[in-house]
């Protein structure tokens, strides 16, 4: 008898939270789920009209929360500043000793220029690749512990589409990986979904660049007799066909346990702009 | 005068709790909050747990459900994953408000764990084998942790709230 007054007592329970609207409540929770669940379903579906309505409800959403942004980016840049001004004159010894050392290093890169142009024409190979970029304004900067990816806004309205790099300066900061009319979406190098292949300078060893999820992505499938030492350039291989090869993304950087990172030459947190390389002029 | 002025702060009091859940689902601004050097904290949770089931006229069902697609599009998960999360939660919070008479910080903390269990059992069934998408799943695991630890202190805050909320309508 109390067994079952208990079993009706759950039934009441459960009818009354899934079905009842209760007070000032419009929809029912039941009704809502399974909105949700074919909202789930869709997303699989790759349609051209759903793809359209998906591209618009993506634009809108982007709009409003580039605008609810707006507060958050206002006060850390001004923490920025602030902060910044304790560092000015250390960091300007430092900029100092820095110029010093890239002047002798452009003397350096003069003489290398020459000599690399001599050798290509002696090579009759001499190839000169422009990369046709489009700057993009970084809207949102999505930092989550689920995904790291960066909104632009521009989309398929600049001719952006899914695959296509994208760089930060000259060095490559990620590739797009959603477009929509008036924006996309960046994954970043470190994102855990993020895996390119690469080739490293000078050893020219390829190997996977994949992220996990921290600062510094990590290098994967390497020859076991490699040898790969810090300070090493890693460069896109164009080996996946989609990525162009031999742009630059960062440095080897053999951490502790003997794993061994890439420090990014760009820290996409920084940015205000990206590049978006939409074709490759060879000349 | 006075009574357009007392119901205009009553009714934006009312708000906050819904600005708030509107405005983290648009910002992410709450898990970018990295705490103790890797952990952040999912505030949408214990806001859309606690209204649920202490007040649910403040945040309708309706809204979690926006507020949960909103949240997934701005982070780039597939479309209608937090809010089935949400709307588990608010289920869970329904339920319980039915079943108990005395609520207690407590007794709120102990249900809010498996809660949250359950919800991030759903979003892990979700994202793992219905899309393509890489979790860091050790992050949502500290992420949960942080959130049941945090929760007492939001709890405190948003009973002040409530109780602001009841005197300014009595």
């Amino acid at each position: 008898m109390k067994e079952s007054a208990s079993r009706d007592d759950f039934g009441i329970a459960i009818r009354s939270a899934l079905l009842q609207k209760g007070t000032k409540q419009k929809f029912s929770l039941l009704a809502l789920l399974i909105i949700s669940i074919i909202f789930f379903s869709l997303e699989k579906l790759n349609t051209k009209p759903i793809n359209l309505v998906r591209a618009f409800l993506h634009d809108g959403i982007y709009v409003g929360s580039m605008l609810a942004n707006y507060p958050n980016k206002f006060f850390s840049s001004s923490l920025d500043v602030v902060s910044k001004h304790f560092y000015v004159y250390t960091e300007n010894v430092k900029l100092q000793e820095e110029l010093a050392k890239y002047k002798s290093l452009a003397n350096q890169f003069k003489y290398l220029k020459v000599e690399n142009k001599i050798l290509k024409t002696s090579l009759d190979d001499a190839l000169d690749v422009y990369y046709n970029t489009v700057t993009a304004k970084i809207i949102l900067d999505e930092n989550s512990p689920y995904l790291k990816s960066l909104i632009i806004n521009k989309g398929k309205n600049k001719k952006i589409l899914k695959g296509m790099p994208v760089l930060g300066g000259s060095s490559l900061i990620g590739k797009i990986v959603e477009s929509n009319f008036f924006s996309s979406r960046v994954l970043l190098l470190n994102d855990l979904n993020s895996k390119i292949p690469v080739i490293i300078e000078p050893s020219g060893h390829h190997a996977i660049l994949s992220g996990k999820g921290t600062e510094k992505p990590v290098l994967q499938f390497l020859p076991k007799n490699n040898s790969i030492a810090d300070g090493n350039i890693v460069y896109t291989s164009g080996k996946d066909g989609i990525l162009s090869a031999g742009i630059d993304l960062g440095k080897i950087s053999i951490s502790s346990e003997g794993d061994v990172e890439v420090d990014l030459f760009i820290d996409p947190n920084q940015l205000n702009y990206a590049n978006v390389v939409i074709g490759v002029t060879e000349n | 005068m006075a009574i357009f002025y007392k119901n205009f702060i009553k009714n934006i009091i009312g708000l906050i709790p819904l600005i708030l859940l509107y405005y983290l689902c648009l910002t992410s601004v709450d898990s970018q909050i990295i705490l103790f050097k890797n952990f952040s904290l999912n505030l949408k949770y214990i806001i859309v747990f606690y209204w649920t089931l202490r007040n649910p006229s403040i945040i309708g069902y309706g809204h979690i459900f926006l507020a949960g697609i909103l949240s997934d599009v701005v982070i780039g998960l597939p479309m209608g994953t937090s809010s089935i999360c949400f709307l588990t939660l608010a289920g869970i919070a329904a339920y319980i408000r039915q079943m108990t008479v005395r609520i207690s910080l407590w007794s709120d903390w102990i249900v809010f764990v498996p809660s949250v269990c359950i919800t991030n059992f759903i979003f892990f069934i979700l994202t793992t084998y219905y899309s393509d998408i890489g979790i860091y799943y050790n992050e949502l695991f500290y992420n949960s942790i942080i959130t049941i630890i945090f929760y007492p202190f939001i709890w405190i805050v948003f009973s002040f709230l409530t109780h602001y909320m009841r005197g300014k309508v009595a």
